[in-house]
């Protein structure tokens, strides 16, 4: 019985030669997040969060690993009362290191919603004339790249989605308005490989 | 005869020594096993389809084999074409779709009632007139192709992964027989969707770590 020196990637047992864990491509953290605000919602010109979460992988293989993070969204809904907007944004941030801890996720990546407007933009809430806009997008999802999350150390991620209605807000005074905003759930899954050669 | 040893090495179930010469397994990577671009039979004009789940648009079926001596983890993952649809003031158009998968049986058939993947559609609400017709109103609307993926198993070797997919539309109630103030227009696509599975091997039984 001869064993053999292998390489990264590689292991050599008493019993056999053959591929580490870390070869294969797969799943190795996974955090599933709901949304705490789904429904009815009023005014906000600043994001309010509705999702908000974060994953970790700590790298214990002896070979860097190259890490992509995989984001899956619920479908999303909205309902907007003219002339106002009802948007939903996310966004996501990460950091590599040894005790790493990523930004919080300001910058918007990604935005559903919608607004329409029937007659003028009125100002006075007696002037408006009804109109309402309902709006579902389909389940989406993003893969991330992260790089190289080198051995023995920690991948943070952090995801957020939030609620927002820009611009021009009246509320009617002569039927009932509604606004909605419906995130339902995102889905993290940080999914790593091997590095190729350079 | 030969005046050196050969020496004799063993092997886990992702290499192999062919010819001589030491290679990888063809499962020992990811693979595209099954790849089908379902076509909607039903894109088109649409009238009131105020009962779940409404009109079936697309299906597929998938499966596949593990043809490997080793544990699999698969990959569904799906692809929806971009969407169009004309919606008349007041009336609403939605689409749902769903995928169920079973190792080794056939899955339940994914209708949309219910539980269901994802969901497209909307509706504008302009309101009636002074004798209660609905206003004049329409909207198109247009949205991007998107993908889903679905991590499923381990599929053990000689296991069989099947997956069915389906896409419904239906037209959320109320319904109004004379929208857009008596001339209703109501049209929805679904065009496409495709099925993949990809197979991603893990590791043996003979090395472990």
């Amino acid at each position: 019985m001869i064993k053999v020196c292998v390489d990264d990637y590689m292991l050599a047992t008493p019993g056999a030669v053959g591929m580490r864990r870390n070869w294969f491509p797969r799943i190795v953290s996974e955090r599933f997040l709901t949304s705490s605000r789904d429904g009815e919602i009023k005014r906000c010109p600043d994001p309010v969060t509705m999702i908000e979460g974060d994953l970790t992988w700590f790298n214990n293989s002896p070979d860097d690993q190259e890490v992509v993070v995989q984001v899956l969204r619920a479908p999303r809904t909205v309902v907007a009362q003219s002339p106002t907007t009802v948007v939903i944004h996310d966004a996501w941030s990460h950091a590599v290191g040894v005790d790493p801890t990523a930004d919080y996720p300001s910058v918007m990546q990604d935005t559903m919603g919608g607004r329409m407007q029937i007659d003028r933009p009125e100002t006075v809430a007696a002037d408006l004339r009804y109109s309402r806009f309902f709006f579902d997008t389909d389940t989406c999802q993003e893969w991330v790249p992260i790089g190289v999350v080198p051995s023995m150390q920690l991948l943070h991620f952090r995801y957020i989605a939030a609620v927002q209605t820009p611009g021009v807000w009246t509320t009617p005074s002569e039927f009932e308005p509604s606004w909605e905003a419906h995130a339902r759930w995102a889905r993290l899954l940080a999914f790593a490989t091997p590095v190729g050669s350079k | 005869m030969t005046d050196f040893v050969r020496p004799n090495v063993c092997l886990d179930e992702h290499l192999n020594v062919e010819n001589g010469l030491l290679q990888l397994e063809k499962w020992s990577v990811p693979r595209l096993v099954a790849d089908l671009r379902a076509e909607s039979a039903g894109d088109g004009s649409l009238a009131s389809t105020i009962a779940l789940p409404g009109k079936l648009l697309i299906q597929a079926e998938v499966g596949w084999t593990n043809d490997s001596p080793v544990d699999m983890m698969l990959l569904i993952r799906v692809i929806r074409s971009w969407r169009g649809w004309l919606t008349s003031n007041p009336n609403a158009i939605q689409f749902r779709d769903r995928w169920t998968w079973a190792i080794d049986r056939e899955p339940s058939i994914p209708v949309t009632t219910g539980i269901y993947n994802s969901q497209c559609g909307s509706a504008i609400d302009v309101g009636t007139n002074s004798v209660s017709e609905p206003n004049p109103g329409r909207q198109w609307v247009w949205t991007p192709t998107t993908m889903s993926d679905e991590w499923v198993g381990p599929l053990a070797p000689g296991q069989r992964l099947n997956v069915h997919y389906r896409t419904y539309v239906w037209t959320p109630p109320p319904w109004s027989d004379n929208a857009n103030k008596n001339s209703p227009q109501h049209q929805a696509a679904a065009r496409y969707s495709r099925v993949q599975l990809q197979a991603f091997p893990t590791q043996g039984s003979l090395v472990v770590g």
